[in-house]
Parts: structure tokens; C-alpha cells; sequence
């Protein structure tokens, strides 16, 4: 009982920044108060004013108007990661639950290669060779967090692969792949929205450190990795730049941990009571 | 001579264990050892036998889930291959120990059943066949659209009977079925199970720890020990003069003798 | 499972780890477009100044040469010379790892001492405000880019207070160990920070767990306390989930140096790797790859055989 409502105090909150992040994702589309990247130098380093409201940056950019784009490249970068990190994380760990036991270890043993490059550093491999760009920081990102969807997966399914009601549709004459559709599949979308919103936030993370970088997407897109790294050298000029971006990232990483948790501490009981 | 209809022959099934857990080298479990068994027609055999004498590895082996070290299993004198095999699974169904883990917990119960019908492709109208075997398991047809955890323990044990006679099998293989259940409901289930197997004419195979329900319910008995038979026969024969040591040991662990012996 | 087995299969496992990954990076850097020799020439390179360059380079050889010819001298320390600076890049690595090694030793070490008791405080207290609290604050910790992190310490303790230097790793290096060690403290705290939330919440649950053990009521029947009984057998078990994901964690780490010294301008091999990278230096970045990937390869090599020495359960899954 406990356990639960903490779980839906985290799945509360977590939502509610989830929410907040997609709202400036909207807004972004509709409403800034100022065109990101219009540069008005009398505005240099504005405080907040209700012309500014969380200010401006050195060439007199509105800090809010690049916040509010700049969630674009966040929320762009994480979408194709966690596409990506999740149809190749999955498959490729459903395909090692089932293979046969002599084609498991080479896959294992590739998978556990992979989760030595985390996406950052793959990222700067691929930066190295095409120069960074955001396709190379999502690649990395999707390919790197997908190692560890398919680890995660693979254990995941060896329980479903294991139980009684899988014994008991092979009884029931089904092939493989329906016993994947039918019984692999649903059992494992719980773990499945715990694994997608860790790779959003991991993504979310590693692009803002890329882009912090230099690695990310290129300027003039406003991103808030690069609003930090821009803000690096004018810190006691105006130090809320470098505040702004670093919480709009805080709220997008913890909202979507949050909910990973939320779903773990709700679902795992129900999980626990009707599968043993 | 006849065909018996399944048939262990030399049966033999040996775990390999986890290493390091015995020490050095390679650990085996001779789980099963050159087993032989016949199975005619229209029978009703028990099997019992301690703990970890082997029983669910046969019963593995005779429904082609698991694959022998060594010998072989034959429904109807063709070989059991692993595979999907929907001859043999037309005809020879299960019911598993615990209803709650041998039920997926993410299907509805009319799903649950019409599993063996689509996998099988059993050529009938697939939602009056559910609802016809609901009503034989004395389920109401209202539980069709309920998950298992919105069930008790008795009724998933009848879901998963409806489901193994759902394709109409000719034999219904039984691993405990009761023993996960509470002791309230394991007469309802026995009794089920009895009345099932004479209206169908199934041919029974029960496993069973205890020894008075396999007395109520099968003809034949066979008592099991470390993957071998010790002692086989007519029920009434071996409870009233059982010939092996252990078997007398068994009866003896029974508080109570069935009145009907 | 014997642990000399054990032992050398996890060596067998970890060396060829080391070439398939090194295997990978290489045709990565290698299968694609702008090779090395139109890297240093330039796009208005002649195609006779191109292909001479080519065949100095070797790399008008077949993949599988080229590769076996950078293994076997990578193998015996060398990994040639950078192209660019004309530099030997194995003395740079080796050079700049005085700084990035200790960096990282020293964060783990003050994030599994940070951890560990915070974590099994946070366990102890799991109902009360503060347990709570504690555990919010690993998720908060947890949720924070390390980069800045780093630009805010840096801001107050270095800029605004000066208690401390926001890096200036002295010339000479290690031959003055106050300044080195001065300048490390901001870095190594940021480092810690972040890797000391991730190795809580592990420190937190494995408690909760102990909490729950048979043996840890009976040792509270025997009259401990529970602070008593936890030092007992609670530290240990805190212990192996921490480490093992410090073990797993070290390529994140590793990334994680790069960025941090890249925050506080420690001259270290993150600093030096992404100068390489934007100037596509791609034999110095294969082989500082090279080099990385060896160390976690390595790091969880040694985790493996201290658990598996530590928890027989961990030799029997291997
Ligand atoms: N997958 C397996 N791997 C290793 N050993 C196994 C495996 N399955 C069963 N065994 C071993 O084989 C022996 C026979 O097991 P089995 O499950 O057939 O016994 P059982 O008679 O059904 O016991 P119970 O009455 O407890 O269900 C046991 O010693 C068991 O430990
Ligand atoms: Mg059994």
C-alpha cells in the first residue's frame, strides 16, 4: 500500500514535468515572446524585465524564447534515440532469449562489447569521422543506449520464456513467434515503459553534454547544452544564463525518471502477485 | 498384439546442473532412468512418488516439451520430435500444478482457452466451443472477458482444465493439479476431473503426491523413486498388498484410508 | 565453478573484448568517407600528392593489414604518430593520463565513501522525512548533467568565494603536488557528485534488502541495535552492488571525466581527445579509443574476479 501511493507520488510529479517539457515543446510552435534568435545589442545581458522575462543573453537574445525552441533539439534528439534504442534494443534482446543456447553467447557477448561505448563516446567517434551534426549525436545516442535496452530486455524475457504459461502454449501447439506476439510482448510492456523513459532520459543528458561539447546540433538551432556553454564565460556578467537551460534539462531528465519510477513501484506488485 | 496409445521406451532425461554448485567438474541429475511405460486406451493411471522422483520430467517428456537424453516417447506409434507436433497436441492436453503462473496474467480467460483452438486450427465455431467448455468446467460464461487475477485460485484451475479440453483431447495428462489450491477446493477440482474423464472418456494420466487421490480417481498406479519405477499395477493391488518397501512407506504416510478400498 | 576457471575465462573474455572493440573502432574510423590523407591535404589536394601520401600512411593497404599492423604495434605500446602534430601518441596518452587516472580513482573512491553510508542512512530512515529527502537528493543528483554541475561549482568556489581553483594544473605537473592536488579537488568533487547519486540509490536498496534478512532479525534479536547490527552485515552487503556498478559504470565515467575536464580546464586525455576530434586527428582518436575502452574492459575485468572471489553466486551466472 505504501509502496504504491509513493509510486504514484513519483508518477504525479514525474507527469507533471513530462507535461511541462511537451507544453514548451508545443509553445515553441505557436508563441515565443521573441524571435530566439533576434539579436537587439541594446539588450545585452538584460535581467529579468517584463520585456525579458528570464532575461537576455550576451547579444541580447531572449533567454525564454531560446529555452522555449530550444526544447526542440532535446525532444527531437530523444525521440529517434528512444526509437531507435528501443526497436533495436528489443528485438535484438527477444532474439537472444529465444535463440538456441550455442547462438546466445556470441549474441551476449556482443552486447556486452557495445555497453562498453556509451553514447557520448560514440558519439565523439562519430564526430570525429563526419563531423558532429544531430544525426551522428542520434545515432550514437540510439545505438549506445540500445545495448542496454537489449540487456535488459534479454533478462526480462528469459523470466517470461521460463514460465508456466509459456510451457503451457507450447502445450497448446503455438510457434515461436506467436508465443513472442501473445505472451513475450504484453508481459514485458511494463519493463518495456520503465526501459523508454531511462533512454529519454539518458538521451536527454547525453545530448545536452554533447551539444555543451560542441558535438551536438550546430548553432544557430537554439539548444540548452550549447546556452550553457555560451554562458560559461559571462557567469558573473549575468549568472542566471547558465541557470535557465541547466533547469529546463533537470525537469526533462527527473520528469521522465520519475516516471520510470512511478510505473516500477505501481506495476512491479500487481506484476509480482499474478506472475508467481 | 495392440498398439498401446503412448509409450516410454528406455526413457531417459539427465540435467545438467549449474556448475560449481557440486564442486568440481560437471554435476548431473539423472532425473530420469531408463523409463518404460505403456499407455493403452481408455486407462487411468496414477503416478506417485516423493519429491524430485522424476514425475513432471516424464510428463515433460511424454507431451514433447522436453527432449529425452536418451530412448523415446511414441503417441500412437510415431515418434516424438521437439517441435509444434499438432497431432500429438490435438490429442494429448495438460493441466498444470499452480493456475496462477500456468495462466498468462496479460490474456482474458476466452483467450486463454481459444489458444489451443487457433494454434491447433481446430475447424469450429471458436467462441461457442469456449463457451460450451466454460460451461463444463462449471465456469459461467461471464468470466470470459475477466483476467486471471480477477479470479480464485479454484477457478484459474478450471480455466486451465477448459483450456486443455477445449481442442478435445483423448488424453488429459494432470501434473498436480491440485496441490497449489486450497485444501476447500481440491475436492471440487478432483471431482471435476473424475466426472470430466467419464463423460469424455479420457484417458487419465494424474500425478499426484497423494496417494487417496489417485486411489479415487485411476485404475492403475505407478509409484516412483529417483527416475525409475519400483512398483506398478492395479491400484486395489498395490494399496492392498503393496510389494516394495517404499510404497508401503507411502500408504502408510496416508492418515487415512479411503473407505472404498 | 573453480576460480582459476573462473579467472581465466573472464581473461579470455576481457582480451578478446580488447580486439573485437578495437576491431570496430578501427573500421569505423577507417570505412568512412575523408580519409587520413585528405584530412591532412585538404580538398585541393592533387590526386598524385593524395595517393603518395596514401602509400606513406599505409593506408593504401587492405583494411584487415592495416588493422593487423596497428594491433601489433599497439601491442607493443605503440600507437603511431599523430598525423597532424607529428607527436608520438602514445607518450601524449600516457602524458596526459597523469591527469585524467587520478581523476577518476580518486571520484570513485570518494563516491563509494559518500555513498555507501548515505545510502544506508537513506535505508534506515526510508519512512521518515529525512530518509526520503536523501534518497530525493540522489534522484536530483542523478538527473543533473555533470557539465553543470561543474559550471556551478566552478562559478561559486572557484570565482565567487576562491576557495578553491577552478583547474590551473600547474606546467610541471605531479612535481607540485599541492597545486596539482588543489586544482584537482573542484573536479574530482563534480565527478563524485554525480557517480556518488547513481551508487546511492544501489548502497540504499541493497540495505533495504539486508533489513529484511533473516539474519539480520536474528542479529537484531541478539540485543543490537540496528545501527549495530547493520555495521554488522549491512556494510558488506551495501558493498558488492556498489562496486559491481562502479564496475559497470566506468565507461560512463570515463565520458564523464572527458566532460568535467573540459569544464574546468584540466589539460587531461578529454581535453586532448576532443581538440582531436575537431581536428579529425582520426589515428590519435582511435587510439585514444583504444586506450579507454582497454581501461573499462580492464576495470570490470577486475570487478568480475574481486565479486566472483567475494560471491560464489556471481562465478555459477558467469
Ligand atoms: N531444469 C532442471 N535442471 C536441473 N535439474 C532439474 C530440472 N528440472 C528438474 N530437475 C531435477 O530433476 C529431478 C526430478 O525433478 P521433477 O521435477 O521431475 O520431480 P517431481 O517428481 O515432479 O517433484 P515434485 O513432486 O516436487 O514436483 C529433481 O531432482 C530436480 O531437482
Ligand atoms: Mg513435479
Amino acid at each position: 500500500m505504501k509502496k504504491a501511493m509513493k509510486g504514484n507520488i513519483s508518477l504525479i510529479t514525474g507527469s507533471v514535468m513530462v507535461a511541462i517539457t511537451f507544453s514548451l515543446l508545443i509553445l515553441s510552435f505557436i508563441w515565443t515572446p521573441h524571435d530566439p534568435l533576434e539579436v537587439t545589442p541594446d539588450d545585452s545581458f538584460a535581467g529579468i524585465s517584463s520585456k525579458h522575462f528570464l532575461g537576455a543573453d550576451k547579444l541580447g537574445r531572449d533567454i525564454l524564447s531560446q529555452i522555449i525552441v530550444g526544447s526542440r533539439v532535446t525532444l527531437l534528439v530523444a525521440a529517434l534515440a528512444v526509437t531507435i534504442a528501443m526497436t533495436l534494443g528489443v528485438s535484438a534482446g527477444i532474439t537472444i532469449a529465444v535463440a538456441s543456447r550455442k547462438l546466445q553467447a556470441p549474441m551476449v557477448y556482443a552486447v556486452n562489447i557495445a555497453l562498453a561505448f556509451p553514447a557520448a563516446l560514440l558519439a565523439i567517434i562519430l564526430a570525429a569521422v563526419y563531423g558532429a551534426s544531430t544525426l551522428t549525436a542520434v545515432s550514437a545516442i540510439g545505438l549506445a543506449t540500445a545495448a542496454a535496452v537489449a540487456q535488459v530486455t534479454r533478462r526480462t524475457a528469459y523470466g517470461i520464456l521460463a514460465s508456466d504459461y509459456v510451457l503451457a502454449a507450447h502445450a497448446c501447439g503455438a510457434s515461436t513467434w506467436r508465443i513472442i506476439r501473445k505472451h513475450v510482448m504484453p508481459n514485458l510492456r511494463a519493463s518495456l515503459l520503465i526501459q523508454a523513459s531511462a533512454v529519454v532520459s539518458v538521451s536527454v543528458l547525453a545530448e545536452s553534454s554533447l551539444s555543451y561539447l560542441g558535438l551536438g546540433t550546430p548553432p544557430p538551432a537554439p539548444s540548452w547544452g550549447r546556452m550553457l556553454a555560451g554562458s560559461q564565460q559571462y557567469i558573473f556578467v549575468n549568472p542566471l544564463l547558465a541557470i535557465w537551460p541547466g533547469i529546463a534539462i533537470v525537469i526533462v531528465v527527473l520528469g521522465f525518471n520519475l516516471v520510470g519510477d512511478g510505473v516500477r513501484e505501481v506495476f512491479d506488485p500487481t506484476l509480482r502477485r499474478s506472475d508467481s | 498384439m495392440n498398439q498401446p496409445l503412448l509409450e516410454a521406451i528406455n526413457l531417459s532425461r539427465t540435467y545438467k546442473l549449474a556448475k560449481g554448485s557440486a564442486g568440481k567438474g560437471k554435476a548431473f541429475r539423472h532425473a530420469l532412468v531408463e523409463m518404460n511405460l505403456s499407455i493403452n486406451t481408455g486407462d487411468r493411471i496414477g503416478i506417485v512418488g516423493e519429491s524430485g522422483s522424476g514425475k513432471t520430467t516424464l510428463v515433460r517428456l511424454l507431451l514433447g516439451l522436453d527432449t529425452p537424453t536418451s530412448g523415446s516417447v511414441e503417441f500412437k506409434g510415431q515418434t516424438l520430435i521437439s517441435g509444434k507436433m499438432p497431432w500429438l497436441r490435438k490429442d494429448v492436453q495438460i493441466v498444470f500444478q499452480d493456475p496462477r503462473s500456468s495462466l498468462d496474467p496479460r490474456m482474458k480467460i476466452s483467450e486463454i482457452i481459444r489458444e489451443p483452438l487457433v494454434c491447433l486450427g481446430i475447424d469450429e465455431d471458436h467462441d461457442a466451443r469456449i463457451d460450451e467448455v466454460l460451461d463444463s468446467v462449471g465456469l459461467e460464461r461471464a468470466m470470459r472477458d475477466r483476467y486471471p487475477h480477477e479470479l480464485s485460485g479454484g477457478q484459474r484451475q478450471r480455466v486451465a482444465i477448459a483450456r486443455a479440453l477445449a481442442p478435445r483431447p483423448g488424453v488429459l495428462i494432470a501434473d498436480e493439479p491440485v496441490s497449489a489450491l486450497d485444501v476447500l477446493v481440491r475436492d471440487q477440482i478432483l471431482e471435476l476431473i473424475a466426472q470430466l474423464t467419464d463423460k469424455l472418456g479420457l484417458t487419465l494420466i494424474l500425478v499426484s503426491h497423494d496417494l487417496s487421490v489417485i486411489a479415487r480417481l485411476c485404475n492403475r498406479v505407478i509409484v516412483m523413486k529417483d527416475g525409475a519405477v519400483v512398483e506398478s499395477g492395479n491400484t486395489r493391488e498395490v494399496f492392498d498388498r503393496p510389494a516394495h518397501e517404499f510404497t508401503r512407506a507411502l500408504i502408510g504416510a496416508i492418515p487415512r484410508l479411503p473407505e472404498s478400498l | 565453478m573453480n576460480i582459476v576457471v573462473f579467472g581465466a575465462r573472464r581473461l579470455f573474455l576481457f582480451i578478446s573484448s580488447l580486439v573485437v572493440s578495437s576491431a570496430i573502432v578501427f573500421s569505423m574510423l577507417r570505412l568512412l568517407p575523408g580519409d587520413l590523407a585528405q584530412a591532412k591535404l585538404g580538398i585541393q589536394a592533387t590526386p598524385e600528392a593524395l595517393a603518395t601520401l596514401r602509400h606513406e600512411l599505409g593506408i593504401d593497404r587492405s583494411l584487415i593489414a592495416q588493422y593487423w599492423d596497428w594491433l601489433s604495434h599497439a601491442l607493443h605500446g605503440d600507437l603511431g604518430i599523430s598525423i597532424l602534430s607529428g607527436a608520438d601518441i602514445t607518450a601524449e596518452i600516457a602524458q596526459k593520463a597523469t591527469v585524467t587516472v587520478p581523476l577518476v580513482i580518486m571520484a570513485s573512491v570518494l563516491a563509494v565513501l559518500v555513498s555507501i553510508p548515505l545510502g544506508m542512512y537513506a535505508a534506515l530512515r526510508y519512512r521518515r522525512m529525512d530518509g526520503v529527502a536523501t534518497s530525493a537528493m540522489s534522484q536530483f543528483g542523478i538527473a543533473v548533467p555533470t557539465f553543470w554541475t561543474g559550471l556551478l561549482i566552478s562559478t561559486f568556489f572557484a570565482v565567487a568565494w576562491q576557495v578553491l581553483p577552478a583547474g590551473g594544473f600547474p606546467e610541471g605537473g605531479w612535481s607540485e603536488p599541492g597545486i596539482a592536488f588543489k586544482s584537482m579537488a573542484l573536479p574530482v568533487f563534480t565527478l563524485a557528485l554525480g557517480q556518488g547519486a547513481v551508487l546511492m540509490r544501489f548502497a540504499r536498496s541493497a540495505t533495504i534488502d539486508t533489513l529484511q534478512q533473516d539474519y539480520f532479525r536474528t542479529a537484531r534479536a541478539t540485543g543490537l541495535t540496528r545501527v549495530q547490527a547493520l555495521r554488522k552485515h549491512g556494510v558488506r552487503n551495501a558493498m558488492i552492488p556498489v562496486i559491481s556498478v562502479l564496475g559497470m559504470q566506468m565507461a560512463t565515467l570515463i565520458v564523464e571525466a572527458i566532460i568535467v575536464e573540459n569544464v574546468f580546464a584540466l589539460p587531461g586525455i578529454g581535453q586532448m581527445l576532443l581538440q582531436d576530434v575537431n581536428n579529425r586527428d582520426l589515428l590519435k582518436v582511435q587510439g585514444i579509443i583504444a586506450v579507454t575502452t582497454s581501461i573499462v574492459f580492464f576495470v570490470s575485468f577486475l570487478v568480475d574476479l574481486v565479486l566472483g572471489f567475494l560471491d560464489p553466486r556471481v562465478r555459477q551466472s558467469a
